[in-house]
């Protein structure tokens, strides 16, 4: 990677203005650090994408996101109208509604094979247990806002998946009641479970995500990649 | 600024033409790529056109399967609900014409018609003459309607939910005029 001096050395104007953001934030110093850090590479394959693929996956999930919120409307008569209007009737809707369903899918899987790759690969080993341990609560996180999500259409699948899914939180002895009646909202799967899952989807679990991400890649940034077997 | 400007090999091997076109070229790709992904998201950001502005401007008649118009006075010898079509353009939504006889709430001067499509999944509800007591304890006489997919069920007149899934009652048409003794319909059935 070239330093940022490098590249705006015979462009006048675009160096004066990163010479004056410089001048304000400090900020050349760090960015040609980061872009130009050695990594240990001998052991790097095509393996050690999962991870990058899964933040990128995260990323297409919080923008197709937040733009079929412009149209979603949570309640038991209105979730699978819009969902309809959305897929029918919003210019490119069903594009964007697609999207967010696909990648769901492959982020659950992406997700999975990075959990493989780092086990099979001894990388979860000393000194980075750590971060192990944050990507285990990434893969409940994610698993978690996979199922909250896929309530949201109301047609029968969600229906009768989130009736089977609840049921199981409710199995456990002792505390199991109390949380399946926590995660309905209730004594039955109501307008009320739709829209504690909807909160749970789209506002706390992917904050909780984006800062466990940003712990995950701290680690990984500070302690690179390991060596391998 | 001068001194910084010697960290990596662009400086020992300037580039050559064909490097420079390929560089500039990727930036041609990277432009089109990101218009081509900003113009879908504002497309859909954009509020589209809602049914109603898209509706059937002029009134449109009912007509049986044979496609004869279905008169005001056929309707009014009938007990039951008249059945028929309407049809606007390419689209064809299946209708029925209620008899004011069997309708004592309706005031309007033409009768009451409304979309035989089930509010709750689009299968054509069915007016069964032969079933006499609905899932909510109501009898009819003369009999009701009830969808042939999931058993939702409304009085004759379409106007409420009397059991199975249906979110709501059959969608009434607004806009209904008799011209010529033709029941004449307008507007798109949601």
């Amino acid at each position: 990677m070239p330093y940022i001096d490098d590249l705006v050395a015979d462009k006048p104007v675009l160096r004066k203005v990163v010479d004056w953001l410089d001048d304000r934030l400090d900020i050349k110093g760090p960015i040609d650090y980061q872009l130009n850090k050695n990594v240990y590479a001998p052991t790097i394959t095509w393996t050690n994408c999962f991870g990058g693929i899964s933040f990128t996956l995260f990323g297409v999930q919080v923008l197709t996101g937040i733009l079929l919120a412009f149209y979603y409307q949570p309640g038991s008569d209105t979730s699978y109208e819009s969902i309809k209007y959305i897929m029918d009737t919003v210019h490119l809707g069903w594009l964007i509604r697609s999207i967010h369903a696909w990648s769901a899918n492959l982020l659950i899987g992406t997700v999975f094979f990075h959990m493989a790759r780092v086990y099979f690969a001894g990388a979860y080993k000393p000194p980075r247990e750590f971060n192990w341990i944050v990507g285990i609560v990434l893969l409940v996180l994610t698993i978690l806002i996979a199922f909250t999500g896929y309530l949201l259409p109301w047609n029968q699948l969600a229906y009768w998946a989130s009736q089977v899914g609840t049921h199981i939180a409710g199995t456990p002895p002792l505390a199991g009641p109390y949380v399946e009646y926590f995660l309905k909202g209730g004594e039955d799967l109501t307008t009320a479970t739709i829209n504690r899952f909807y909160a749970l989807h789209m506002l706390v679990l992917p904050v909780l995500i984006a800062v466990m991400i940003g712990a995950h890649l701290l680690m990984i940034r500070r302690q690179g990649p390991s060596g391998g077997l | 600024m001068s001194d910084a400007v010697s960290h990596g090999p662009e400086d020992a091997f300037p580039l050559v033409p064909r490097q420079r076109f390929l560089q500039q070229l990727i930036g041609v790709f990277a432009t089109i790529g990101t218009i081509a992904g900003i113009v879908p998201i504002v497309t859909y950001i954009w509020p589209p056109k809602s049914n109603t502005e898209k509706a059937e401007e002029s009134f449109q008649p009912i007509t049986d399967d044979a496609g004869k118009p279905i008169t005001l006075s056929e309707v009014n010898a009938s007990k039951t609900p008249v059945l028929g079509v309407l049809t606007q353009g390419e689209k064809q939504t299946p209708v029925a014409v209620i008899p004011n006889a069997i309708n004592p709430g309706w005031t309007k001067p033409a009768p009451k018609v409304v979309s035989r499509v089930c509010p709750h999944l689009g299968c054509t509800v069915a007016f069964r003459p032969d079933e006499h007591k609905a899932d909510d304890g109501e009898s009819f006489p003369d009999g009701f309607w009830q969808c042939p997919c999931h058993r939702s069920q409304f009085p004759p007149d379409g106007g409420k939910v009397l059991g199975g899934p249906a979110p709501r009652p059959m969608f009434v048409f607004t806009d209904v005029a008799v011209s010529n003794n033709d029941i004449t319909v307008k507007g798109v059935a949601s």
